[in-house]
């Protein structure tokens, strides 16, 4: 360095040293930035460029048993601008603005916040539409090649005259975008379900799976949430490069085109369908017009070829219209739904838990002649109440209370064939718990109850091909051990003997647990609905066969005693004043059982000795070959006879009726 | 102008030959210039190339650069000491200047940089304040050379500099503000400040910056939050993000020329003026971005060396406040690319797009050979 007279060196040095200092701190920057982090910052510059495309899949149809659409995709005509393709012209695009208003009715500028409304403004279904300025000026500063949607789902009609006059509309589209249409709506909500979009929650799982969780939809219900995999199909897509504004330039790679979903067609028949639903909303009308306080609302039917275990027909009431579901979710809707008392998104056939009263008494039945507790020719005293001792422990003295038939004057000497005939509870707590002044030492016992319960399907899913289902439950002393704290007494065996107590279980088990009885061959049917899957041509890709739970290890001879008495009951039993129709022999089983839930207790129902009551009936016929079983519940319906066996009783004529058009 | 050429030296020898004038005009500086202006150009060609508006900017930035590389010629041509007697008069004139500015800024109710002559040339004003404070910064040092170790002449350099530096930042040009106060604190340093007086001076700004901000309206102290910290702003915070992508992208070598993707598909904003070194880096890699950087050293360098030669104090400080200048803008530039420092919007000089802040360097250079052309020592 040259010494100047007028700059000491170390001055200069010192700004040298400053500059030496920075680069050196850029240098160290740029380090981390192109050697270190060079990877994940190429691999952000590979994302700004790179957009995956999806060619969504199109869903699968889902049919009833003959051939009748109750899911399919129609078209939704949107209309959209695509800000890049508009004109310059300010007049021009006004004219075009203007003209895309009057054909779809969309607002051309957001209208103003009504200032006395402020609160429902911009919130749920009262917010206004924005206007297409609006839409089109946030669309052109974030993706200008992108379109946007202006006019959501117009009408067939509107699209077809706009889309003669895209020609002088340039930048105005028409994009068309299947949608879920639920023709048959809330006679088969419960069975088809509906659909939603990709939440957070679930977005990784889907997105892995080729979806897009901006646009597609799952099903989040019914058929459309249980089947999803089989009906979604696999997405389409392709890779592009695109620059900042959107603009794509080219396809990276291979085009992989979309698979189509598979169809489904179910067992429901949809006539079926219709006659069950009208016939339990009718006998709830009946029931309704007799009885004050509070009305009947709450009801299940279950229709079923008990040979193959195929679902005939399904009904829960109260509903929902899942058509409504069918472009979005209406909050409204969604949240009356919610909140009523009777849950009408559920589908009580397979999520309600009741108790099965009479209905269930098949388990203590084939229980007691199988271990020998009483033989069928035994006959069993009933007073019409009987005193009991209730012991928490084997050598507990206890307390002696009385239990009662419903008959309270008694059923007299009872024999096991009078016994389900007359569902006389008497001799069920005899062959439960036993009664020794009836002759009977030793009932069956809770471990035994329970062991037979599982064998016809209690405390366990069917396995139906919905979601949602629930298993019901049997208790032992186990159980009550860990859920109530208390050892288990003789008194609860005695009252889940008869189907109450502590027993809870869905329309569907019940149902299901006769079709070892009623095909009289100790085969527990497994439920479906699915006949088969189709592909896109309509071929059969995969067919259903009558699958078996399992064959329940009862003796051939106990199956086909308490089959006859199933016959019994409509002979000369509780369900005797039941009209058989067209001569189609009957059997079946009547079923009242007491309950004291939450609603009831609100409503102060829960008088001691005095509990509203579940009105229960399966039945089935004819009953040498049957072909259709069908059991009613009714929730608080008071009477299995009168108010669920009619039902069953009108559904099986439909059926035959029918069958006899075929 | 023949009788600028005659003009006398200090060591009383006539120089008559243009050739032996000319003997000491810094080739290195210039060849290094001319470096910088060519990948510059090739860079905002690329950073441009087939935009709808910008296509023609690498042509526009050719001819501003001929221009410049005349004013060179012609600044070198005049004795840089008419600068030192003109000092005052342009001191006054470029704060008439700043003051008519802010007045019409006023009227039209927002910020004004420019004046316009007739349609056909602009002129920035806080440009010229820039080249003007180099003047009159190291005019007022040269002239109390020996005085220096007295306290008051600092704080008058204070008044003296921070006068125009207030104006310009009130436009607000907060860039050009900053580079004047560079220069001031350059040539207070090279003309010998005393370390205590420096440390006294630092002291008390970073003493007095909370009884500023305590004596601060609301208002303003926002105004100083996002004047300091644009990053607040989403769109200056999404251009520093694509910066970062573009430099990682560009690895050791680069993506090559008019390949990279950041800068093709124009994810990089303002690519082609605040934003070009990280077009550069991600075309030309880490190593090509080191050589650049290299170059504004060897420009320092070059000018520094042509101040220490200088024959007078002017002279010697003219070129420190100029070189210092030049690599505080580069240095303010890369840090903003680079993440490290706020974003105040100066482009890279001699490679960023942008006319007025070319000319002016290219004004400061001319003076800078100006200097070098007249000094007393041949040494080569």
């Amino acid at each position: 360095m040259n010494s100047s007279p007028f700059v000491t060196p170390w001055r200069t040095g010192i700004l040298y040293g400053l500059m030496a200092i920075s680069i050196i701190a850029f240098s160290g920057q740029l380090l981390r930035l192109q050697v270190i982090e060079h990877e994940e910052l190429s691999a952000l510059a590979v994302e700004n460029r790179q957009a995956r495309i999806n060619a969504p899949a199109q869903r699968g149809v889902i049919y009833d048993r003959n051939g009748i659409i109750l899911a399919h995709n129609i078209p939704s005509y949107d209309v959209v601008i695509t800000p890049a393709e508009l004109p310059e012209d300010d007049l021009r695009l006004q004219e075009i603005y203007q003209r895309v208003a009057t054909i779809t009715g969309a607002p051309i500028n957001t209208p103003p916040l009504d200032a006395g409304n402020a609160s429902s403004n911009r919130m749920g279904e009262d917010a206004p539409p924005p206007g297409i300025t609006e839409v089109v000026f946030l669309q052109e500063s974030i993706a200008p090649y992108e379109s946007v949607v202006v006019a959501p789902d117009v009408d067939r009609k509107v699209a077809l005259t706009l889309s003669e006059e895209l020609r002088n509309l340039p930048g105005v589209g028409i994009q068309i975008t299947p949608m879920r249409d639920y023709p048959t709506g809330s006679l088969t909500a419960h069975l088809i379900g509906y659909m939603g979009p990709i939440t957070e929650a679930v977005k990784d799982f889907y997105t892995e799976r080729g979806f897009d969780a901006s646009s597609d939809k799952i099903g989040y219900s019914g058929v459309e949430a249980y089947m999803q995999d089989t009906l979604a199909g696999q997405n389409g897509f392709k890779l592009i490069e695109q620059d900042v504004a959107g603009l794509e330039l080219r396809v990276i790679g291979e085009v992989t085109n979309p698979t189509p979903g598979r169809s489904i067609m179910l067992t429901i028949d949809t006539q079926l369908q219709a006659i069950t639903e009208a016939a339990l909303r009718q006998r709830m009308k009946i029931e309704n017009q007799s009885r004050d306080g509070q009305p009947v609302t709450n009801g299940v039917v279950i229709a079923m070829n008990p040979q193959t275990g195929e679902i005939l027909s399904m009904v829960s009431l109260p509903n929902y219209d899942n058509q409504q579901f069918a472009r979005y979710i209406p909050v409204d809707y969604y949240t009356e739904l919610l909140n009523h008392p009777h849950k009408p998104l559920l589908n009580q056939a397979i999520s309600g838990e009741h108790p099965p009263g009479s209905v269930y008494k098949l388990v203590v039945a084939s229980g007691a002649l199988q271990e020998d507790i009483v033989t069928p020719e035994q006959f069993v005293d009933d007073p019409g109440e009987i005193e009991i001792v209730n012991r928490y422990f084997p050598n507990d003295p206890g307390k002696t209370r009385k239990v009662v038939c419903w008959k309270r004057d008694g059923h007299g000497p009872v024999d096991f064939m009078t016994g389900i005939a007359q569902s006389c509870d008497v001799y069920f707590y005899a062959l439960g718990g036993g009664y020794e002044d009836g002759g009977v030492t030793n009932g069956l016992g809770i471990e035994k109850i329970y062991q037979y319960s599982e064998w016809l399907g209690y405390n366990q899913t069917t396995g139906i091909e919905l979601p949602g289902e629930l298993s019901g439950l049997i208790p032992n002393s186990d159980w009550k051990r860990i859920n109530i704290g208390e050892n288990w007494s003789t008194g609860d065996t005695y009252i889940t003997s008869i189907g109450q107590g502590y027993v809870l279980s869905t329309p569907l088990q019940v149902l299901n647990s006769f079709t070892p009885f009623i095909n009289n061959d100790g085969a527990l049917m497994k439920p479906t609905i699915i006949r088969n899957i189709l592909d896109g041509e309509g071929n059969i890709v995969e067919e259903f066969q009558p699958q078996i739970i399992h064959q329940i290890p009862i003796k051939r001879s106990i199956i086909e005693k308490i089959s006859i008495a199933l016959r019994k009951v409509m002979v000369d039993g509780t369900g005797e004043k039941l009209q058989e129709i067209n001569g189609v022999t009957i059997a079946g089983k009547t079923g009242t059982a007491e309950y004291c839930d939450n609603i009831a207790q609100l409503a102060g129902r829960c008088e001691f000795g005095a509990w509203p009551a579940h009105a229960w009936f399966v039945g089935y016929g004819p009953y040498e070959n049957p072909e259709i079983a069908v059991v009613a519940f009714v929730y608080s319906g008071e009477e299995g006879a009168t108010v669920a066996g009619p039902i069953v009783m009108e559904i099986i004529d439909a059926y035959f009726e029918l069958e006899s058009l075929k | 102008m023949s009788t600028l050429f005659s003009r006398k030296s200090r060591t009383g020898s006539v120089i008559s030959s243009r050739r032996e004038l000319w003997k000491n005009f810094d080739w290195l500086l210039i060849i290094t210039v001319a470096l910088l202006l060519t990948i510059g150009t090739a860079m905002i060609r690329s950073s441009t190339f087939e935009h709808p508006t910008l296509y023609d900017t690498p042509r526009q930035q050719i001819q501003y650069a001929i221009v410049g590389f005349a004013l060179i010629w012609l600044l070198a041509s005049i004795d840089y000491r008419y600068w030192k007697s003109l000092s005052k008069f342009i001191y006054v004139l470029i704060i008439m200047a700043l003051l008519l500015l802010f007045v019409l800024g006023v009227v039209a109710g927002g910020a004004q940089r420019w004046f316009e002559f007739f349609g056909l040339f602009y002129i920035q004003p806080s440009e010229l304040a820039k080249i003007g404070s180099v003047i009159w910064i190291a005019s007022f040092f040269a002239n109390r050379g020996n005085q220096l170790n007295q306290f008051r002449w600092i704080i008058l350099s204070i008044l003296h500099a921070g006068i125009p530096a207030a104006l310009v930042m009130a436009q607000p040009d907060l860039s050009s503000a900053v580079m004047i106060i560079v220069v001031w604190l350059s040539i207070l340093w090279t003309a010998g400040v005393r370390p205590q007086h420096l440390a006294i001076l630092s002291g008390v700004s970073i003493a007095s910056l909370p009884a500023i901000w305590l004596l601060m309206e609301e208002y303003q102290r926002n105004r100083v939050i996002n004047f300091l910290n644009p990053a607040l702003d989403p769109g200056a915070q999404y251009n520093v993000r694509q910066a970062i992508i573009s430099i990682g992208s560009g690895g050791w070598f680069g993506q090559g020329y008019n390949q990279a993707s950041q800068v093709q598909l124009r994810f990089l904003k303002v690519r082609h003026t605040d934003f070009i070194f990280s077009a550069t880096a991600a075309e030309f890699g880490l190593l090509g971005v080191i050589v650049i950087m290299l170059l504004f050293v060897v420009i320092a360098w070059r000018i520094f060396r042509i101040g220490n030669n200088a024959q007078d104090a002017f002279g010697a400080y003219l070129c420190y406040g100029m070189g210092s200048m030049i690599f505080a803008q580069a240095f303010f530039n890369i840090g903003m690319n680079l993440n490290l420092l706020p974003v105040i919007g100066l482009p890279l000089p001699f490679f960023s797009y942008g006319g007025s802040a070319l000319i002016t360097l290219m004004i400061g250079l001319g003076i800078v050979q100006s200097v070098a052309i007249n000094q007393n020592k041949y040494e080569y």
